[in-house]
């Protein structure tokens, strides 16, 4: 416990070493003293949370459009080969079927990877395709809220599908180079809607479906190559 | 069910990819946000949001859950990659009364879907009710993170009356908002 005057000294820092201001020497003197001075340290933690809280009060901003993506790509660490390899195997053969049968769910049963992939090329080939990718589509909150299949061919097409009801009525593409591509106005019937894409699919690297202001409602990213 | 952000925050610390997109979605516009305000550029706003992103993800094991919510920890990153920013670039400080006018007068998007909506409004009228130079130099540290010694010069006072003007300023809204609280 310090003395009066130490108190009153480190009192007169405390709001300066909440709002991370103060220099190191009176840092350290109130964060010492605090250590055995409780009626220093609830003030100290006072004035901190309500440092916290001050800032929290800036006005939300929507970034602009490939933010998400351009920040989400620099928090990847770099994926294992082997773990990659594995999962198209099975989760893009079930999913390929699921679309092109326009069922839009994932109808999954126990087959031979073998058969499977057999059929999975099968149906890439119907439109000299090479590749189909199922990703999720996130809302604003990040919560998943469907699903985009992309397919690569001539031509490629996508079709999204989402969970519950969703003001999304235009969608946007971001390319690998940091264009946007607008494709036409939709509604989501049947919460589904699908389209063939004015580009080749593996150049996409985001989707963004927007409501009718223009703002970006939910989003599905592409893995970089796939 | 949505996850919670110290559930998303946890993925993220983990390397798990759709922990990271759900983070971001969830908090890129508080992030770019702040950072827009402090430094009033969008491009330059848009860097700091990112380093602010990254900055939380190499970090992420440090967030104590006891010291307050994940939205303060990660804008709490996004003030001081942006006050780095300004003073990086020699920038003219932001007259403290332009950035009050902003943080105080806009409120919340959609009021009823934001939690601690009330809360924040609370705050925004304890700030408002301030006199106009403790409110100034609370805005200087808080958002620019301006010493005492800098608004000193800044406003031209003593440094002893800067000091003064900040603590007080804190004192006062902390007591407007125990009133509210009833305490």
């Amino acid at each position: 416990m310090g003395t009066d005057a130490d108190c009153h000294e480190v009192r007169g820092l405390t709001a300066e070493v909440a709002l991370g201001v103060a220099d190191g020497e009176d840092r350290a003197r109130v964060l010492d003293h605090v250590v055995d001075c409780s009626e220093c340290r609830h003030e100290l933690e006072d004035l901190t949370a309500l440092a916290d809280d001050l800032v929290v009060l800036a006005p939300e901003h929507e970034p602009p459009l490939g933010f998400e993506l351009r920040t989400v790509r620099g928090l990847q660490p770099k994926r294992r080969r082997r773990r990659r390899w594995r999962i198209p195997a099975v989760a893009f053969a079930a999913a390929a079927l699921a679309a092109t049968t326009a069922t839009a769910s994932v109808l999954f049963l126990v087959r031979d990877d073998r058969r499977l992939a057999g059929e999975y090329r099968a149906t890439l080939s119907e439109a000299n395709g090479t590749a189909f990718r199922a990703v999720p589509l996130r809302d604003t909150a990040g919560g998943k809220a469907g699903t985009a299949f992309v397919y690569e061919g001539a031509p490629s097409w996508m079709l999204v599908t989402v969970d519950s009801s969703s003001p999304a009525s235009q969608a946007e593409l971001v390319t690998r180079d940091g264009r946007t591509v607008s494709l036409p106005a939709f509604t989501l019937s049947s919460r589904s809607w699908g389209g063939v894409l004015p580009l080749d699919a593996r150049q996409v690297a985001a989707i963004h479906l927007l409501d009718a202001t223009g703002r970006s409602v939910l989003v599905a990213y592409l893995p970089d190559s796939w | 069910m949505e996850a919670s952000d110290e559930a998303l925050l946890a993925g993220l610390a983990a390397g798990d990819a759709d922990a990271a997109a759900a983070f971001v979605r969830r908090f890129q516009r508080r992030v770019y946000g702040l950072a827009l305000t402090i430094l009033r550029e969008p491009g330059a706003a848009e860097d700091a949001a990112q380093e602010a992103f990254l900055r939380a993800w190499r970090h992420a094991e440090t967030y104590d859950p006891r010291r307050g919510r994940v939205l303060n920890w990660l804008l709490g990153i996004a003030r001081n990659v942006a006050i780095d920013a300004v003073r990086l670039k020699r920038a003219e400080p932001v007259d403290p009364e332009t950035l009050a006018a902003t943080v105080l007068e806009r409120g919340d998007a959609d009021p009823g879907d934001v939690p601690g909506f009330a809360d924040r409004q609370r705050l925004r009228e304890a700030m408002r009710a301030l006199p106009a130079d403790q409110r100034r130099a609370l805005f200087l540290s808080a958002y620019l993170g301006r010493t005492a010694n800098e608004i000193g010069v800044l406003e031209d006072i003593p440094l002893g009356t800067a000091k003064t003007r900040i603590r007080s300023a804190m004192l006062r809204v902390r007591a407007e908002l125990g009133v509210a609280d009833g305490h």
